[in-house]
């Protein structure tokens, strides 16, 4: 048979092949972590590389010493088995061997312990965090079962929650309508107790609507998704308005609890831009890389989809912990800039009041200072506070 | 002076003193012992529900529900949160616990220092019997209104708490946990006191075995450190039924609606605090008994003396000692002050300095020796080889950055497996095969012996090891559903595979379980009272002991338990009790 209708074949495969790659702008999602076990990294930050790095030494010291305890191991069982008539070598033990196995490991353990510091020291003490000063801050909520977030939009300020009017009548709806469970807090017979932020929780309350009207609050909230500027530092106020949750993100390799009553100063950085702005309309983002799609454990050949960065829980959390999701966009720095502004804007603009008050009700304010203005120059009031 | 209780006189039992409220140290162990392997059953069988929900998502349900009662076709997220809690609370509080610290400690520790009875028989005897009603309070709960504990093993507040979690079943958890906590305590006073108190003339400190120290130092771990979580679990109870806040703060929400009628005011973190001030310690609770009772198989079966037995003792010190300076490692990521997790990193590293230590002097105790594979034997090698990787494990949850990405993975999940299950459960087995012959007159059957460790040690493997390329991929610990994620969603082949891999390591208990009720009855009936040539003082007495342990008066001992392949005699081994010219006690 002649060669002829083989390369035939294989030249239409290939320009078949080439044309689906052609339709499709998108590039297959970057699988590199930077060792087999970690899984693909999206943040080339100080910490994360670090972390990356330690891993690896463990490993390597790991590996070492399980060949040497294995080899020997081995060497044992082949070497000293049962031979009739024989008798074992007869010891108590060796002090310079003994001294030998103890510090040999301490040496490698304190090394460790040092190599590690640094960090550490930049992933929790508020001192080390990286001092750049474009950072985007951003509040988390978590809530059984969701991640909440707010940006401060294009004011760069966090707005109140209520508008004045709001709080007067929702105090008055509240001493009306609770045996005194509700405390006011600015009642100084009542010191301590917060429920303020509660408010718009009550049912009645919530569902009357025009509590929520706010006009100079362009902040963006969103459930489920947050979109970050790769580069950036993301300094987060964390705080749990029900049970502990973990913000969790493997491709940054970043994890913090978020704990009620105990808000947490975060801060992580994205490097790997994941999605572009639609070139109509500037609050849509389109995904720059595809993945595999699986079902039931199967890869479905030829299937694709965007792909997207996520962020897990990771702290048990009630019966729908599994379903506790979120997904982390990442876009250029310049694209993030107009993404904020369009949205931000929209927010403004339009009274999404009802949309938002499921974020607005996971405010408390156990503490209303947020942590970082303990460590900066104070910002202007918020209205209404 | 060394006391004795009087035991001397035989006085006629009746069945019920002989089998259920028996003083005897003996009959004890064997109640501890039977229970706790019921209760590993259980345990088992609880975690083949999990396994089975994370191989097969989608269809466990179908099997899974009707025996729990769940509605639906899937597993409901609180049901398989019940299935990870109740397998762990009882692996740990009613089989590995009460295996360790009941029953090896019961049965072995009066005949090895050569005791007649424990110091308080008693008190033995009420310890069993609370731990049988801390059984049926954790099994009750599976019957109650809302389910049993579904906040994990570790029961962190709020969730725990009523608000988020109502329903009886978590408060029956508490209760259970509390009082297995009391019968861990009744029975850790009488070990020590017996230990300290009632070991025969010329039984030093420094000629007890390895099993004997390693549950000494246990039981002062467990007199430390149990009462404090029986201070967390009371709190936590006081919350619950009372509406007390120990635990939760101001200003929370439940389902969005406020939590009201509590005075709030309580800290989280603190019930982590004082829980792991508990369960690390726990931890090692969980795992000396059995560093003591492998140490005792190797030897006899590598005919050698321990190598470096004094740093031996010296470790498990340490490891009790800066087992209570560690605790904040589980807390890592829990927002704790930054500063005092690096303390606990700095403790946490020294830690792996005795446990490594510990895995030297095993090889050197292998080295040079005449080895013999027998059950017990392969069982002990198993414990030394999976402890390291269980060890090794340790060091990447230790370094604290590190951790940020580990923690609350299945890495973790891998490294308990390896140090609890690759460790301590291949510890009991080897202990269990050891004593078997002393405990009943008979043999455990060999062939079915290795055919369980063969079984047992490649399915173990398969089913944790990939726990650790999970972890490291991202996959979370205690998520009904992982392929909820993305990202998740390639490891369900792996997942599969390694409950397949579980269900025969599941099947496997069963030959040994076999095994040992067959061997009861008809194993092959031991030779002399001294099967295996050991020296400790547990095989110079008749088969099976005699109540009094000792017929006639105690035996004196006139040097340490490991005088194998000892040149001043023709045999390769040397009991304790033999008095050699020149000998005194
Ligand atoms: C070699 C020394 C060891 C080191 C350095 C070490 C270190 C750690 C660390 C840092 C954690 C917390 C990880 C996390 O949650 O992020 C941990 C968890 C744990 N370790 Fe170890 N460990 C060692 C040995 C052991 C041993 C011998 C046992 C038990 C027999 C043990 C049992 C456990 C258990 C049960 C947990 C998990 C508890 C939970 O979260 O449910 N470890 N270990
Ligand atoms: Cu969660
Ligand atoms: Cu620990």
């Amino acid at each position: 048979m002649s060669r002829f209708p083989k390369v035939g074949v294989l030249a239409a495969w290939f320009l078949a092949a080439a044309g689906v790659v052609a339709q499709d702008p998108r590039l297959p999602a970057p699988k590199d972590g930077s060792s087999y076990w970690l899984p693909p990294r999206f943040s080339e930050a100080y910490v994360p590389l670090e972390i990356d790095g330690l891993w690896n030494n463990i490993m390597v010291v790991v590996t070492i010493t399980s060949i040497v305890v294995y080899g020997i191991f081995l060497w044992c069982m082949v070497a000293y088995r049962k031979k009739e008539g024989q008798k074992a070598l007869f010891t108590h033990g060796n002090h310079t061997l003994e001294i030998v196995w103890t510090i040999v490991p301490a040496g490698i353990l304190v090394w460790l312990a040092f190599a590690q510091m640094p960090a550490w020291r930049q992933m929790k003490v508020p001192q080390d965090f990286p001092t750049d000063k474009n950072q985007l801050r951003l509040e988390i909520f978590a809530q059984q079962f969701a991640w909440n977030f707010r940006l401060p939009g294009n004011d760069g300020k966090f707005e109140s929650f209520l508008s004045d009017k709001a709080r007067a009548d929702a105090k008055k709806w509240l001493k009306e309508n609770t045996e005194g469970g509700i405390d006011d807090p600015s009642d100084p017979s009542a010191p301590g107790r917060i429920f303020e932020d509660a408010i718009p929780t009550m049912p009645k309350l919530r569902d009357s609507g025009k509590y929520w009207d706010n006009a100079d609050d362009d902040d963006i909230l969103s459930a489920g998704s947050l979109v970050v500027p790769a580069n950036r530092v993301v300094r987060a106020d964390m705080r749990s308005v029900d049970v502990i949750h973990a913000f969790y993100i493997p491709s940054a390799r970043f994890k913090q609890d978020a704990v009620p009553g105990k808000p947490m100063d975060i801060h992580f950085t994205m490097s790997r831009v994941t999605h572009k702005l639609d070139e109509k309309d500037p609050t849509k983002l389109v995904a720059l890389y595809y993945d595999d799609v699986w079902v039931d454990g199967v890869k479905q050949e030829g299937q694709r989809r965007d792909f997207v960065l996520e962020i897990a829980c990771a702290e048990l959390c009630g019966g729908n912990h599994t379903k506790m999701g979120a997904k982390l966009f990442v876009l250029s720095e310049s694209d993030w800039d107009k993404w904020n502004q369009a949205m931000s804007a929209k927010a403004a603009g339009e009274n999404d009041r009802k949309n938002d008050q499921n974020v607005w009700r996971l405010w408390n304010n156990q503490d209303k200072v947020r942590p970082w203005e303990r460590m900066l120059p104070p910002v202007p009031k918020y209205p209404g506070e | 002076m060394l006391l004795q209780s009087g035991h001397d006189t035989h006085h006629k039992q009746s069945f019920f003193s002989t089998y259920v409220w028996s003083e005897d140290h003996k009959m004890i162990g064997k109640q501890f012992m039977f229970t706790a392997l019921l209760m590993y059953a259980v345990g088992g069988l609880l975690a083949l529900g999990v396994r089975g929900q994370l191989g097969w998502p989608e269809t466990a349900g179908k099997f899974i529900n009707p025996i729990f009662g769940w509605s639906g076709d899937k597993v409901p997220g609180e049901g398989y949160n019940m299935l990870f809690t109740m397998h762990a609370s009882v692996m740990i509080f009613l089989v590995i616990i009460p295996m360790l610290n009941g029953a090896f400690a019961n049965y072995v520790v009066p005949l090895q220092i050569g005791a007649r009875d424990m110091a308080f028989p008693f008190l033995n005897a009420l310890s069993y019997w609370t731990y049988v009603p801390a059984i049926l309070i954790l099994a009750s709960s599976f019957f109650v209104e809302g389910g049993s504990g579904q906040g994990g093993w570790t029961s962190y507040p709020p969730l725990a708490e009523k608000q988020w979690t109502p329903g009886t079943g978590q408060t029956l958890w508490l209760i259970g946990a509390f009082t297995a906590g009391a019968s861990s305590i009744m029975g850790a006073v009488n070990y020590i006191t017996t230990i300290v108190k009632m070991r025969a003339p010329g039984m030093s400190f420094f000629r007890m075995p390895m099993t004997t120290w390693a549950i000494f130092i246990t039981a002062i771990l467990q007199l430390f450190s149990t009462p404090v979580l029986g201070s967390a679990l009371l709190m936590q109870t006081t919350d619950r039924v009372f509406g007390s806040s120990f635990f939760i703060p101001d200003g929370l929400a439940v389902s969005g609606n406020p939590v009201t009628g509590i005075a709030g005011g309580g800290q989280v973190l603190m019930w982590q605090h004082i829980f792991w001030f508990y369960s690390h310690p726990a931890v090692y609770i969980m795992i000396l008994p059995a560093m003591g009772i492998v140490s005792d198989v190797m030897a006899c079966f590598a005919r050698k003396p321990i190598f470096g037995y004094k740093p031996m003792v010296y470790s498990i010190g340490g490891i009790a000692g800066l087992g209570f300076v560690v605790w904040g490692h589980h807390m890592f990521s829990s927002g704790m002050n930054p500063f005092l997790g690096m303390t606990f990193m700095v403790s946490t590293m020294f830690i792996a300095l005795p446990s490594a230590v510990k895995t030297f002097n095993w090889l050197g105790t292998l080295w040079g020796g005449q080895i013999t594979f027998s059950s017990a034997m392969l069982n002990a090698l198993s414990f030394v080889t999976m402890f390291v990787i269980g060890g090794l494990s340790g060091i990447f949850c230790a370094a604290t950055s590190v951790d940020m990405h580990i923690h609350d993975t299945y890495f973790i999940v891998g490294h308990i497996h390896y140090v609890l299950f690759g460790g301590t459960t291949f510890g009991i087995f080897a202990g269990i095969t050891y004593w078997f012959p002393k405990m009943f007159g008979r043999y455990m059957n060999e062939g079915l012996g290795k055919l369980h460790w063969f079984i047992t040690f490649v399915a173990f493997n398969c089913v944790f090891f990939p726990m650790h390329i999970l972890g490291s991929q991202g996959m979370m610990r205690r998520v009904a559903d992982p392929y909820n994620y993305e990202y998740l969603k390639p490891m369900l082949g792996l997942n599969r595979f390694m409950s397949i891999s579980a269900f025969v390591l599941g099947a496997a208990q069963i030959i040994f379980v076999f095994n040992m009720l067959w061997s009861m009855k008809k194993g092959r009936k031991v030779e002399s009272d001294n099967p295996w040539k050991s020296n400790s003082l547990e095989w110079q007495t008749p088969t099976p002991p005699p109540h009094g342990n000792f017929p006639g008066p105690v035996p004196t001992v006139y040097r340490g338990p490991y005088e194998y392949s000892s040149p001043q005699v023709a045999e390769d081994y040397l009991p304790q009790t033999t008095k050699l010219p020149g000998d005194s006690a």
